[in-house]
């Protein structure tokens, strides 16, 4: 009796597993792991019928409440076409998992560039130039987005804008003008009156941002201090004209311009102090970060400014990331049922949906009209309080001048900077970049 | 017959041994492998480069900074740690009312993930509008940058995880002295012994198998630590405060060094070895009778 129990419970947990393990997923309901791409498969949808008995490969880095968007975004769009979306989801693994597979080419029939639309995965991409949507982007993200021959390959529906972030209220009180400030000495001398009037100029705390996005205004935009965009990206560079970005933080540094405890502050006590009314400026931060700082104080009165120029008549600068942008694998075999989702993700409101979960920042003029985020507003209101100066719209300065695998070794340099910032220390943040970017390039 | 038995005995001990292997000298055989390596951790491609990792190490400054950290984490977090518990668990053993509501809050930040406890007590040592300068304001006394230096950011994170941590050493030394019989206790007070005499003379000895327990739980999980260090200082200032772990997982993650940080990871095997084993052999050697 005891060994039929057994037999018997053993069937039965076999059974289970075996149902467990074939049960069918579709892409609205969870995120799976990896599979062949670009194959389509014998299934149907639900009501539609467009794309029945496709399947399609979405993989994406989602999490949390973007990750429940975005498959309820994919439910929407299998109800309609009745097409199959399988998404996978491969989070903080996105970059290496994505490396390995175009190494494999065996890449997805949809996927996230992540930021490296151009100069990772060109080459296994479709070109969509000719899409309805490429032609809605603003120019903020054409500088992100598009090569040199005026190819895009992505569907961007946001993107991460970075400059300046300006606590007006602190300028007003202490009698500067942001809108007026164009070059970074100015800069130096609005934080001279605003230190001068009680207040910590600058909120910043170490990080890449600080030593990678603003480099462009001193190296490699137009009419700036130097000019080595070209030894940069054939790798010749020895990064002796990084001295000027990090003379600039040396002067506000030794002038006090920034916290005391700035080299330990973090980033939501650095929102905090910002949003509070005691400093007037966060060097390098994202539009998303208007939203953070209006949550903290309704009663604020924040804006976004450019980066200014290294010199008088300089390009000021606005640097935009590829936030939420998908390409379609040039070698999938469901191309057209690609350029449909992708045309389906581009439709107002279903970016707007996007765009709620992850905070971002629309980049389509149509969206851009009806976004009423915070960000959004800051960054048209940028363009209108800025309309006579000289804004150059730039992809991410380490996305497009320094090799992957820098941005760990900017952040390391930010916070050696900040620990000594004689000139001795300047030059020891030289060495380490320029160790880091030896390294980077020799992959050692 | 012996030998079916032993057969079978083994046959019930095989998934655990297949559970240690697995999941314990596979990957310390694997990181050893990965250590001769040049490696990002994800390419295909790995280029053996013999012990250069190991050698790269010894001239690597933040590897330095980062050991000497570890060894007064490690040594630094046991003392305190089993100074504070021994004084609670004396504390919370006298009858008073409250006693029980006290015990769980001393011991409920041990439950709390660490780094939910660093971002807390971020807040406590803030230069500007933290706790511990606005009680100095009250005072006075001009406020101190507690993170200023490495060395002061780590022994910031020394004393955050020792206090906030010390609710299971107590614990433990709580249950010792449950353990200690009344009635030694009982000889000692009829011999005129003062409280402090009967503490030091009885009871301390006798608290000895805790005493070791405690000391080798604590030193091991000192040796790993990583989750407070991580969001309290994030290892900085420029490094200052960083523990061997967090440089090993800054070098795999940040840096896609995975050869290297396996290199590191086996300089760490190596100095845990040469220090846990002669504290194991001290230790086991100390025997306590009622």
């Amino acid at each position: 009796m005891k060994k039929f129990l057994v037999c018997l419970l053993s069937v039965i947990m076999v059974f289970s597993l075996v149902a467990c393990g074939g049960e069918e997923q579709n892409g609205s309901g969870s995120a799976q792991q990896t599979q062949e791409g670009g194959k389509p498969a014998q299934q149907g949808g639900a009501t539609g019928n467009e794309l029945a008995g496709v399947q399609l490969e979405v993989a994406v880095n989602y999490t949390g409440d973007s990750l429940t968007a975005f498959q309820q975004i994919c439910s929407n769009f299998e109800s309609k076409y009745g097409a199959t979306i399988v998404i996978d989801n491969y989070g903080s693994d996105y970059s290496s998992t994505m490396i390995n597979r175009m190494a494999a080419n065996n890449l997805p029939d949809v996927f996230v560039t992540a930021g490296w639309s151009l100069r990772r995965y060109k080459s296994v991409s479709l070109d969509l130039s000719d899409q309805e949507y490429c032609k809605d982007y603003d120019e903020s993200a054409l500088g992100v987005i598009q090569d040199d021959d005026g190819k895009i390959y992505v569907n961007m529906i946001s993107n991460g804008v970075n400059g300046n972030v300006v606590n007006l209220a602190v300028c007003e009180a202490a009698g500067v003008d942001p809108f007026a400030i164009t070059t970074w000495d100015e800069f130096l001398d609005a934080c001279a009156k605003i230190k001068a009037a009680g207040f910590t100029p600058i909120a910043s705390n170490p990080d890449a941002g600080l030593t990678a996005n603003l480099a462009g205004t001193f190296l490699t935009y137009e009419g700036e201090v130097a000019d080595v965009g070209e030894q940069l990206k054939n790798g010749t560079w020895d990064w002796a004209e990084y001295i000027y970005l990090l003379k600039f933080y040396q002067k506000a540094l030794m002038s006090e311009y920034f916290f005391k405890d700035a080299r330990s502050i973090n980033t939501n006590d650095m929102y905090e102090r910002m949003a509070a009314g005691q400093a007037a400026f966060i060097i390098s931060e994202n539009t998303a970060s208007i939203a953070t700082l209006y949550s903290l104080n309704p009663k604020g009165n924040f804006t976004f400014a450019p980066f200014p120029a290294s010199k008088a008549g300089g390009e000021e600068a606005v640097v935009s990331g590829e936030g939420d942008a998908f390409s379609i694998w040039k070698d999938s075999g469901n191309i057209e049922a690609a350029k449909i989702f992708l045309n389906f993700l581009a439709t107002p409101e279903i970016t707007l949906k996007l765009l709620d979960a992850t905070s971002r920042v629309s980049c389509q003029k149509t969206v851009m009209a009806i976004d009423e985020t915070p960000g959004t507003k800051a960054l048209a209101a940028m363009k209108e309080k800025y309309a006579g100066h000289n804004i150059g719209y730039h992809n991410v300065w380490d996305r497009e001048y320094l090799p992957s695998g820098m941005w760990a070794y900017m952040g390391t340099a930010a916070n050696k900077l900040f620990a000594d910032y004689t000139d001795s220390g300047l030059n020891k943040v030289i060495e380490f970049l320029k160790d880091g970017y030896d390294n980077v390039y020799t992959g050692e | 017959m012996q030998k079916k038995l032993d057969r079978k005995y083994f046959l019930f001990m095989l998934p655990a041994i297949l559970m240690v292997v697995g999941l314990r000298f596979f990957p310390i055989g694997n990181a050893f492998r990965m250590a001769f390596f040049n490696w990002n951790g994800y390419s295909p491609n790995m280029k053996f480069i013999g012990f250069d990792n190991f050698k790269k190490a010894l001239s690597d400054e933040y590897f330095w900074i980062a050991l000497r950290n570890t060894l007064i984490y490690a040594f630094g977090i046991t003392i305190v740690k089993n100074v504070l518990g021994l004084a609670l668990a004396f504390f919370v053993d006298q009858k008073f009312h409250g006693r029980a509501a006290i015990r769980a809050t001393i011991y409920l930040p041990v439950m709390i993930s660490g780094f939910i406890m660093g971002q807390i007590m971020y807040y406590f040592y803030q230069y500007d509008g933290g706790i511990l300068n606005e009680i100095l304001s009250w005072f006075n006394i001009e406020p101190v940058y507690w993170m200023k230096t490495g060395l002061s950011s780590t022994f910031v994170v020394l004393l955050t995880t020792s206090f906030l941590h010390c609710g299971s050493t107590m614990l433990l030394y709580l249950a010792g002295l449950q353990n200690i019989p009344h009635e030694l206790l009982e000889s000692a007070r009829l011999d005129g012994a003062s409280s402090w005499k009967e503490k030091l003379h009885i009871t301390i000895p006798l608290l000895q198998p805790s005493m070791i327990t405690s000391v080798v739980l604590n030193l091991i999980a000192s040796f790993k630590i990583y989750d407070i260090i991580s969001s309290l200082s994030k290892g900085g200032p420029d490094g200052g405060s960083t523990s061997l772990t967090l440089y090993i997982s800054q070098q795999y993650f940040n840096y896609n060094k995975a050869g290297y940080a396996a290199g590191i990871a086996m300089w760490f095997f190596f100095v845990i070895i040469i220090i846990s084993v002669p504290i194991n052999k001290w230790l086991s050697s100390k025997k306590v009778e009622y």
